[in-house]
């Protein structure tokens, strides 16, 4: 029993250095390389041709695999990944192979947010359990919420879904699914001006007007109030917010309701300059 | 002596075609003023050295003599019943008795139709079957005939059946026939009812069938989904509703024919007609239209509609 524990000190000491020592690797002996610029163009074009031998109704042969291989290598690391998320969602909606691969392809060239976005988003639009649009509207959409779209990809993304999930789940607002479909598009035309996206200003708003006793409005008139505010930037619902307080429940002017309503309406449109912006731009070279 | 008067007669037009259908109105609306044209040729007698030939009425007045000096005379005539003797003059200047008055019928000429229509076969009298009636309107013309009085058309079917006849005063008719396509005849009638020869026109007549009428589909749609629909189908007695389910995938502009049979044709006997459950994702075109015997389909009447996948469907590629 006395000589097993050398031995068993001796193990643990080892296994203590092996694990500090540095490991045969040579992503640990180099740097890594984080620059977009170097692409794994061998694992892109091997998986894309490894896909396209298996896919029989594209019916590519071999040269024409490998000359889609390349053109899907082309477009550097993770094209294959969207490649093939794109081209199997579009696929398995219905969409002629010729065209799926076509447009699969152009969305291989794109980042992965973006990529992401016309994959998220269009299932969104078009599948009969969210917004149930029609196919050519879900995809025009879809390209303009994602490839054509100028701001962060993420930030739409997330507003858009919030949105859809918001107004279709039957707990929630509950609207028929055109109406949700313009909210999301109305709302997500200012996901820009809002640093984390209009979803929570957006939720936070209606949450405070259907939950103030003194305000009252039905949901319709409550989403028209939502869409107004938010058209006019992130600080327009905390100005809204003050001037309910100031008016309603500070007294502070002898108002009614609707006058109150009113004016907060007024100073909540105040809360966007475009002359400043206009200002901006002209000072711009 | 009289001679022995066997002498016969080559007539230009065909006697003795009688009908059972006879004209209830023979008045006279048009008769050609052209005569018809009358050739008999006598027995040849050796001592004659001329023919005279008197034509009577039916009532034994004397209308025309004529002189020939052989046994062939020809003459024009009216047409109708008339009856005739001759005689011959011998070289010794001495006329020999009359013959009997043997009556014969000098028909009018047969109707000539335009060469025109003989060489082009695209030319044809065309009528549309009426939806109501099954049966279509044709309005057929042919040339006057000289010495007709009236003209019974007949109308052949593809296996010379006759399916129609009529006498027409004019050169005109108006037909009423089933869909199909049909040959007709003219025999021009003359004076007391002779009739002439039948001509067969070279211009055929065409009646498209009948359609059926426009049937009612109603398309009920699922106010809580677009994509959930059905087709409540017409009922009508002896008319069968066929189906046809074509597929095209999205964004198929680019494709010749785009539209791509589902399986086969097939008969819906239900009343009601909604999209199978087990269908592939893409558009699709159902249509439907009315058949019946000897009838034209109806117009189709044509719905489209998507079939999208289900999150299920999708499950292998959304990430968990």
């Amino acid at each position: 029993m006395k000589n097993w524990l050398p031995a068993c000190c001796f193990i643990i000491i080892n296994f203590a250095t092996f694990k500090a020592l540095p490991a045969a690797d040579d992503r640990l002996l180099y740097p890594p390389i984080e620059d977009k610029r170097f692409c794994e163009s061998a694992v892109e074009f091997k998986r894309a041709f490894e896909f396209f031998s298996k896919e029989k109704e594209l019916d590519f042969n071999e040269p024409r695999s490998i000359k889609a291989a390349i053109d899907v290598a082309k477009n550097c690391t993770g094209a294959f990944e969207r490649f093939q998320k794109v081209f199997l969602l579009l696929k398995k909606s219905g969409v002629e192979l010729t065209r799926a691969f076509e447009v699969s392809l152009e969305y291989s060239g794109f980042d992965n947010e973006r990529a992401k976005n016309f994959f998220v988003l269009f299932q969104k639009l078009f599948l009969e359990n969210y917004l149930n649009l029609d196919f050519t509207t879900a995809y025009k959409l879809a390209n303009g919420l994602s490839k054509d779209y100028k701001g962060d990809p993420i930030k739409l993304r997330d507003d858009f879904v919030k949105i859809v999930d918001l107004c279709t789940a039957e707990k929630q607002l509950s609207l028929d699914k055109k109406t949700c479909a313009q909210l999301a598009l109305n709302l997500t035309k200012y996901t820009e001006l809002f640093p984390k996206g209009v979803f929570e200003d957006f939720n936070d708003i209606i949450k405070y007007v259907q939950s103030h006793k003194r305000l009252g409005l039905n949901i319709k008139d409550t989403l028209n109030l939502a869409q107004r505010v938010i058209s006019k930037g992130p600080k327009a619902p905390t100005n809204f917010k003050k001037i309910i307080a100031f008016t309603l429940e500070e007294n502070s002017l002898k108002l009614t309701e609707i006058q109150a309503f009113q004016l907060a309406l007024v100073i909540s449109d105040l809360s966007f300059n475009d002359q400043e912006d206009k200002k901006i731009n002209k000072h711009d070279p | 002596m009289i001679h022995n008067y066997l002498f016969s007669f080559f007539l230009t037009l065909q006697i003795g075609i009688s009908y059972a259908n006879q004209p209830d109105d023979s008045s006279i609306k048009s008769i050609s003023k052209k005569l018809s044209s009358v050739e008999m040729q006598w027995e040849e007698n050796k001592n004659a050295v001329k023919y005279q030939v008197q034509v009577f009425n039916s009532k034994n007045k004397l209308l025309k003599t004529f002189e020939s000096k052989t046994s062939l005379l020809k003459f024009k005539s009216t047409s109708g019943k008339v009856k005739i003797r001759g005689r011959f003059l011998d070289s010794y200047g001495k006329f020999s008795s009359w013959s009997d008055l043997t009556p014969i019928e000098v028909p009018p000429d047969p109707v000539k139709f335009n060469e025109a229509d003989q060489t082009n076969k695209e030319s044809f009298f065309a009528g549309r079957a009426s939806n109501k009636t099954m049966k279509g309107k044709v309005l057929i013309n042919w040339n006057q005939a000289p010495q007709a009085k009236k003209y019974l058309l007949k109308v052949y079917d593809n296996n010379t059946k006759t399916v129609l006849e009529k006498i027409s005063n004019s050169t005109s008719a108006e037909l009423f026939l089933e869909a199909g396509s049909f040959t007709f005849s003219i025999t021009s009638i003359g004076n007391e009812e002779v009739m002439g020869k039948e001509s067969f026109s070279p211009k055929k007549i065409t009646v498209s069938s009948a359609q059926i009428s426009d049937l009612n589909f109603e398309v009920a749609n699922n106010p809580k989904n677009e994509n959930q629909f059905e087709i409540k189908l017409p009922q009508k007695r002896s008319i069968i509703i066929i189906g046809k389910l074509e597929y095209s995938y999205h964004m198929s502009e680019r494709i010749d024919k785009p539209w791509k049979l589902v399986g086969s044709l097939f008969e819906v006997k239900e009343t009601i007609w909604s999209p199978p459950g087990n269908l592939t994702p893409g558009k699709y075109k159902i249509s439907f239209w009315g058949r019946k015997d000897n009838w034209q389909d109806s117009i189709p009447f044509e719905y489209e509609f998507t079939v999208k996948p289900t999150i299920n469907d999708l499950a292998d590629i959304n990430p968990n």
